[in-house]
């Protein structure tokens, strides 16, 4: 089975940005068909809201143009079976986010990897590819 | 000056076509590009999209890590509001 990617909101920053270059590996990765890439809605959100506060919404449009027109990144919609996994997982780790709490859900179901700039996520599961920023 | 070059491609089932190997790597198109198909007459022209491989650090450090900042602040912002009295 191929390797399977889960990106957190931050993910698509750090790409952005310029900051990590692990995260244009993944990137290129999941372009070639190399590994599996998946984004959930819920994080989509995150990192479209509190990017257009930084750079404005047509730059927002923008980015979300560019995740969007990349097919190999596949877009999660919530699950009833997520929404389930994700409230047991938030009623065991009280400093989780709901965030938080669905990108584990999430990735558990996948057997995913999250590819993230959140040091909980690292340490809630020590797999997750923590990216500097 | 811009070099114009021509080649030929054949067009399969259902409108496929292969564009040369040599037209891809120099314009960077990979599986996954998108590109921009225009009619001028009797003309198509094909234009590469940017797509998110080549965005890699188009927004500059600092400013991305301020996004950053931001969803983690939110976050944290949240589980402290669950835990206050």
């Amino acid at each position: 089975m191929k390797q399977r990617v889960l990106l957190d909101a931050g993910f698509f920053s750090v790409h952005f940005g310029g900051t990590d270059e692990r995260a244009k590996k993944i990137v290129e990765n999941a372009a070639t068909g190399k590994l599996e890439a998946y984004v959930l809605h819920l994080n989509l959100t995150e990192f479209l809201y509190n990017y257009a506060a930084e750079f404005g919404w047509e730059a927002a449009r923008t980015k979300h143009s560019l995740i969007s027109s990349s097919i190999f990144i596949k877009q999660l919609a919530t699950t009833e079976e997520i929404a389930l996994k994700a409230a047991q997982i938030k009623l065991r780790n009280t400093s989780l986010s709901l965030a938080d709490s669905y990108l584990l859900a999430a990735a558990d179901i996948l057997h995913a990897r999250i590819a993230t700039t959140n040091s909980t996520l690292k340490e809630v599961r020590p797999d997750s590819i923590l990216l500097k920023f | 000056m811009v070099t114009i070059m021509d080649w030929e491609v054949k067009v399969h089932d259902k409108g496929l076509i292969v564009l040369p190997a040599e037209l891809r790597r120099e314009l960077r198109i990979r599986r996954g590009s998108i590109l921009e198909a225009q009619r001028e007459g009797n003309t198509i022209v094909l234009r590469p999209k940017p797509s998110l491989l080549e965005s890699y650090g188009s927004d500059g450090k600092p400013r991305a890590a301020k996004v950053i900042r931001r969803i983690h602040e939110e976050r944290r912002g949240e589980v402290e509001a669950e835990g206050a009295p």
